[in-house]
Parts: structure tokens; sequence; C-alpha cells
């Protein structure tokens, strides 16, 4: 009983770290999907460009990303961006954990999420497309109200699927040494000598953020459809 | 620098061949068990299904690894005789991980079957094997393998986690060399390399499968009436 009340404190006392670990977490993730959706949409637009010297490259890169695990993705940023850095300043810059964790993620859920918008955009008729022309509306507005809202609406379960890939990725920042919720279990860890106890505490609020955002992507579903 | 590269690239690949098998394994037991009356076993599928998909996959190999240390009748018992190699960690948690997915994908290519194709079955009095080799299966695998294709390719790209419980696969030998010569470019991208040679190597092996599995598998679905008539014309 002793021993148990012991345990409760010593947990107790790290959730101040915990916490500030999680909002680390859930920012990297939510400036990651914000980046993200925008390099998709780019993407997934650019496939219909005529010229095969624009859209060939974007294809290779996409299947590049979607091809190669992502710890070798968050490597080659982390440090291809520390060398191209250096390169430029003539100095010695590490790129930041935060930055290059970021970078990474944004990218890879681009890749993904392109493929996903592609075929959404696949869905709406030519006619559409063609009414709005005819309407006056300039290139920006028939993307913005036309088309946009319109794959918004195709493309949301893929999405969520991809947000919560994204959510469990966020744990590969703690690889290249960030101060997001795994690295900062990792030094309690190492503080307590207590792993199962930490990690199962981790494994805990991670579910916790997975599950509400599925409850989240329900209810963003449902009040679409009506 | 090259044949260690090597060496880890075939201990992913054998790791992720081992741990689709055994997941897969894993995976029809788990369905079966989630289509059956066994209320107490289902409840603890859902929740094993649950807790494998919402934690990342690192976790689980850290609370595999380093969190079976932590206690002591762990340390003493028959367990950490394989607990104790971060091989079997990572294959455990790979293949747990894997069948976790998988059973979702079979649980969902089931229920996509037709709800009238299996009355009929019903109606005919066809015995259970025969609805599921003749109807169920050859139904559900044309829209379950395209699917489990792309799980074979995930579990390749997420081998690459087992090298931050110590293996060497085809990652941890490519960090090790980044840790030793300080120059990441090379290593760098000849894993990349080695990795889409591996995930195409897996993607000609799941088509040529579904390929001979479809040629196989034709033949019943179209043969049906013919069979019937064997099997029940007297009745």
């Amino acid at each position: 009983m002793e021993h148990l009340i012991e345990q409760i404190t010593s947990i107790t006392s790290f959730l101040p770290s915990f916490l500030q670990g999680t909002g680390e977490t859930l920012s990297i993730a939510l400036v990651s999907l914000a980046a993200g959706l925008l390099i998709g949409l780019a993407f997934s637009l650019s496939y219909s460009i005529k010229s095969i010297w624009i859209r060939w490259p974007i294809l290779l890169i996409c299947n590049l990303i979607r091809g190669l695990p992502e710890i070798l993705i968050l490597f080659i940023v982390y440090f291809g961006g520390s060398y191209f850095l250096s390169y430029l300043t003539n100095g010695q810059i590490e790129i930041n954990a935060f930055l290059a964790g970021t970078i990474t993620l944004a990218i890879i859920f681009g890749a993904y999420a392109s493929k996903i918008f592609y075929s959404a955009l696949h869905h709406i008729v030519p006619g559409e497309k063609e009414a709005a022309a005819i309407l006056g509306l300039s290139r920006w507005k028939t993307l913005y109200f036309i088309i946009l809202p319109q794959i918004w609406h195709q493309s949301l379960p893929g999405l969520g699927n991809l947000w919560l890939t994204l959510l469990k990725d966020t744990v590969l920042v703690s690889l290249i040494g960030g101060t997001d919720l795994m690295s900062r279990t990792q030094i309690i860890v190492q503080n307590t000598q207590q792993p199962f106890t930490f990690y199962l505490l981790m494994a805990g609020i991670y579910l916790f953020l997975t599950t509400l955002s599925e409850f989240g992507i329900q209810s963003i579903q449902r009040t679409k459809h009506v | 620098m090259f044949e260690s590269l090597l060496s880890g690239a075939t201990l992913s690949l054998g790791l992720t061949c081992l741990s689709l098998v055994i997941g897969l394994f894993l995976a029809l037991i788990m369905t079966y068990v989630l289509n059956s009356n066994y209320n107490s076993l289902k409840f603890l599928t859902q929740g094993f299904i649950f807790f494998t998909r919402g934690v990342p996959l690192l976790v689980q190999f850290f609370l595999l690894y380093y969190g079976s240390a932590q206690f002591e009748w762990v340390r003493n018992s028959l367990l950490w005789e394989i607990l104790q190699h971060p091989f079997a960690c990572a294959l455990i948690a790979l293949a747990l991980n894997s069948s976790a997915y998988t059973t979702v994908l079979l649980q969902s290519s089931i229920c996509n079957i037709p709800k009238g194709e299996i009355e009929a079955c019903i109606a005919l009095h066809m015995p259970l094997y025969t609805r599921l080799r003749q109807v169920i299966l050859p139904r559900a695998f044309s829209t379950f393998w395209p699917a489990y294709s792309n799980e074979a390719i995930m579990v390749l790209k997420s081998t690459s986690l087992a090298s931050t419980i110590t293996l060497m696969d085809l990652m941890g030998a490519t960090r090790q060399i980044i840790a030793k010569t300080y120059e990441p470019a090379e290593a760098l991208i000849m894993a990349g390399c080695l990795y889409l040679l591996m995930s195409g190597l897996l993607m000609g092996i799941f088509h040529t499968l579904r390929y001979y599995f479809n040629n196989k598998n034709n033949k019943p679905i179209f043969s049906l009436p013919q069979k019937l008539h064997n099997e029940f014309g007297h009745t």
C-alpha cells in the first residue's frame, strides 16, 4: 500500500513535465497539419499541369516520400538541412529539432494527402468549372468557392486517417533530440528507472489524443452531411 | 560499409516477412473471435486492437524492450530469455501491430460481402465449409489483398523503428555508419535505395501471388452452379 502511494506521488510530481511535452507534441502535429494540407493541395493541383517537366518530378518526389521510412526522411531533412544551412553561411549551423520534425511530418502528410485530393478532384464534374467560367468567376474564385469545398467534403475520411498517423509519428522527433512528450518521458525514465510505468502513462496520453481526434473527425463529418 | 548495409537489409526483410506471417495468422484468429459469440474474448480483442492502433509503434517497442526490465519477476522468469533480445522484442511488437491492422482490414472486407449472397447460401443448405471456401473467402479476398499489400509496405517501413532498440537492421546499420564517419549523405542515400528496392520486391511478390490466387479462385466462383449441382443435386 505504501509502495503504491509512493508510486502515485512520484507520478504526480512529473505531471507538469508531461503536460508541457503534450503541448509541444500537439503544436508540432498542428503546425505540420496546416503546412501538410497546403503542400498536398499544391501537389495535387500540379498533377494536372500539362508540362511533364513539372508533373513528373513532383510525382517522383511524392512516390519517393511514400516509399521511404519516416525515420530516413527525418534524418535526410535533419542532416541535409544542417549541411545546406552551414554551406550557405560558411559556419556550423544545426537545424532545430522542432523545425526538422515539422518539415518532415508536413512533407509526409502532404505526399499522402495529395493522392487523396487528386482522387477527389477527379470526382468534380467538368461542367461545374465551365459554369463558373460562364458566370465570370476568376480562377482563384473558382478554386476557392467551387472546387475546394467539394474536395474537402470528399477527402475528409482519408484526411482523418492521415491525421491519426501524423499524430503518432510525432514520437519520431525524439530521435533527433526535441523537447516533445517522448523526449521528456525518456529523461524521466532515466531519472526514475521505471520505464514501464512512464511509457505506459505516455501511451495513455497518446490513446486519449487519438480517441479525442477520432470523435472530432466523426463530428465534423456529421455536420458536413447535414 | 556496403556489406553492413546489405546484412542490415536482409535482417529488415526477414523481420518483415516473419512478422507478416505471424501477424496474418493472429489476425485470422482474431477475426474468427470477433465474428463469434464469445463476448469476453470479443471485448478483449477489441481492447487490444484499440490499444495497438492508438499508440505509436515506437512506444510499443520501448514498452516491450525497456519496460519489461522494470519488473523483478519478469527478469527471473523464463520470459526474460526471449525479451532480452532486441530481435525477439521487435518481432513480437511488429507482429502484434500488424495483426491488429490486418484484423481491421479482414473485418471490413468480410462486412462488405452483400448479405443476400450469404443468405442465398444458407437457403441452399450449403455447409459452413463450402460457404467459406466457395463464396465468402474468394469474395473477401479480392478486396482484402490490395489493402494487405499496402499493409506489408507499412510493416517494411516500420521495421526501421527497430533500430531504436539497438537492433542492427538497415536503419541501425545506417545510423552506426553516420555515427562512425560523420558523413550522412552516402549512407542515407544508399539506405534509401535499398528500402525502395525491398518495397519493390515485396510489391512484386504480392502482385504475383494475387495473380496466382485469382486464377485458382476464379474457377470455383464461376463453376459454382456446376459444383452445386454435383454436391446438392440429389437433395
